[in-house]
């Protein structure tokens, strides 16, 4: 029974040809795509992780970075939770259109979705063309999270997700503690996610419901992306 | 005259849409190549699938004549699957495409290739490898198809429907073709930047969708599954992303021939076929199944039921227009 305490929605976005397919493929297969055809629209994928004690199930988009598809996949930003937003650490180029692809992310999805820089292809040392300074700096100073990843070798890949997990679950924790000190549903407009909404790209499972008296719905459906 | 061209026209008196002589005499086994080598299926097909050969080879002398002359006997072999080694000729055939040529005497796709640098060369070369990635002909690194490959993209940018033009013919007959696909066929709406014409046809698709089953349409929409999660690549690509061979290459005969209404009757035809299993199913098994519908699906199977799905064209029109009024109208 894959029964679990949050389902969290992430989108995966980026450049063409960063390696977001293939990061989705290591984490949900455990192993290197190799040969795979490029993303037309979206692709979808889930998997179930352990986040500090909590079954969290995750439901990712995995959008085709090409310019062009960028109507269609729109619309995938609204019920995210979590971003992230891949590069190529061998290419330059993919690494500058991060600040493009976080200004998207943050124009369209929800003011409290969490992101992360990710760069990948960690194991082309050689061709390496951006530092992991450089990179850490740059989330620092917009605010988001950082990794780096190989989707080749597996190396980082689950971190990432479970990085993001973590956070949006501090949230959560931090939003139900502004609740019980009766401080109200203000956690939409200081960051935080109110887990009594059915508006974010979190819900609770039925597994919390039956373990804890949990204010969220009683649903662990999702409802529309 | 109509006698002498064809040896013969069993096709003739059958009706319009049906499929029933698919299982009985000569063209069902010619494109099903795969079907054919099963047990059962034994040389005694292999005769018919010679003639078969040959009524295309007559076909073939002048088919343009022959359209003329025998619109809804052609209309049959098409559906019934084109063979293979002709297929190449058809197509061009059916797309007009060689038009470019007389318009343009003097060597476009040539002129075209000594432009040092096209516009979005940078997306191409990315793509390039993962056109399909498993076939013999692109595999390699700068391999004959490869390269071919850029060379035709370079003009254009339609990777899989390229990719699939490159095994019937030579570049400049592909480029001529793509040509044709974004002029003639109106795909050039489905890649300008917004994708407008793929919108429209989402709309189309899901009124359709509606109207025929409209208990399987209220389930998928009950489960947040919408057309931009599945459809994409079905309209894209006209069925060239992560199709089996066969199922391409027989939607693709029907869509030269027929034109864009044979995408939706297969898009239909998927989700008929697996009708029973997706009123059990929710979201993500919903996702997986329509996804991964197109290695589970057989050919024969699929083109019949397609086929076998009446969307009047005056319907795609009023769809259409419904669809223009919607937008004009602020939401």
């Amino acid at each position: 029974m894959d029964a679990y305490d949050y389902l969290f929605k992430f989108i995966l976005i980026g450049d063409s040809a960063v390696g977001k397919s293939c990061i989705l493929t290591s984490l949900i297969e455990n192993k290197f795509k190799k040969g795979s055809s490029h993303t037309i629209g979206v692709e979808f994928g889930s998997k179930i992780i352990n986040v500090s004690g909590k079954r969290v199930k995750l439901q990712i988009w995995d959008t085709a970075g090409q310019e062009r598809y960028r109507s269609v996949t729109r619309s995938y930003y609204r019920g995210a939770a979590g971003a992230l937003i891949v590069y190529d650490i061998t290419n330059r180029d993919t690494y500058h259109h991060l600040i493009n692809w976080l200004a998207d992310a943050r124009t369209l999805a929800r003011a409290d979705i969490s992101i992360i820089a990710v760069g990948n292809k960690s194991d082309l040392k050689d061709k390496r063309a951006v530092t992991f300074l450089e990179a850490s700096r740059c989330a620092q100073e917009n605010e988001i999270l950082f990794l780096e990843t190989s989707a080749l070798t597996g190396e980082g890949v689950e971190e990432v997700f479970v990085k993001v997990a973590k956070m949006i679950l501090n949230k959560i924790e931090d939003g139900m503690q502004h609740i019980e000190e009766g401080l109200g549903y203000h956690g939409l407009f200081s960051g935080l996610i109110d887990p009594a909404t059915m508006m974010s790209g979190v819900h609770a499972g039925a597994r919390s419901l039956l373990n804890e008296a949990s204010p969220a719905e009683p649903a662990s459906r999702c409802i529309s992306c | 005259m109509q006698a002498t061209a064809v040896p013969s026209d069993e096709g003739a008196s059958e009706d319009d849409e049906s499929c029933s002589e698919l299982d009985t005499l000569t063209a069902p086994s010619f494109p099903a190549e795969a079907e054919r080598a099963q047990p059962g299926g034994k040389g005694w097909k292999y005769r018919s699938d010679l003639r078969y050969v040959d009524q295309w080879r007559v076909i073939c002398i002048d088919i343009d004549r022959f359209r003329t002359n025998n619109r809804d006997l052609l209309k049959q072999k098409i559906r019934h699957g084109v063979p293979d080694c002709l297929r190449g000729f058809v197509w061009q055939k059916l797309a007009a495409s060689r038009d470019l040529f007389s318009k343009h005497p003097e060597g476009l796709y040539q002129r075209l290739l000594r432009e040092p640098e096209a516009v979005c060369e940078g997306d191409i070369s990315r793509d390039i490898s993962r056109t399909f990635p498993k076939h013999l002909l692109f595999r390699e690194r700068s391999g004959l198809g490869q390269d071919s490959l850029f060379d035709v993209l370079r003009a254009y940018s339609m990777g899989f429907i390229t990719g699939l033009l490159l095994m019937y013919m030579d570049e400049e007959d592909a480029f001529a073709m793509l040509a044709a696909l974004l002029d003639k066929y109106q795909m050039a709406g489905l890649f300008r930047p917004g994708l407008p014409l793929l919108d429209k046809y989402f709309y189309q698709f899901q009124r359709l969708l509606q109207a025929h089953m409209p208990r399987l349409h209220d389930h998928l929409r009950a489960e947040n599954v919408d057309a931009t999660m599945y459809a994409s690549q079905w309209f894209m690509t006209v069925f060239t992303y992560n199709f089996p061979f066969e199922v391409m290459v027989r939607v693709w005969d029907i869509f030269l021939a027929e034109g864009i209404k044979i995408v939706f009757r297969v898009a239909l035809a998927i989700l008929t076929l697996q009708q029973d299993e997706l009123f059990k199913e929710s979201f993500e098994a919903i996702l997986h199944r329509l996804k991964c519908s197109a290695t589970t699906l057989k050919a024969e199977a699929l083109v019949c039921t397609a086929l076998s799905i009446k969307i009047p064209i005056g319907v795609l029109k009023e769809l259409e227009s419904e669809y223009n009024d919607n937008r004009r109208q602020p939401t």
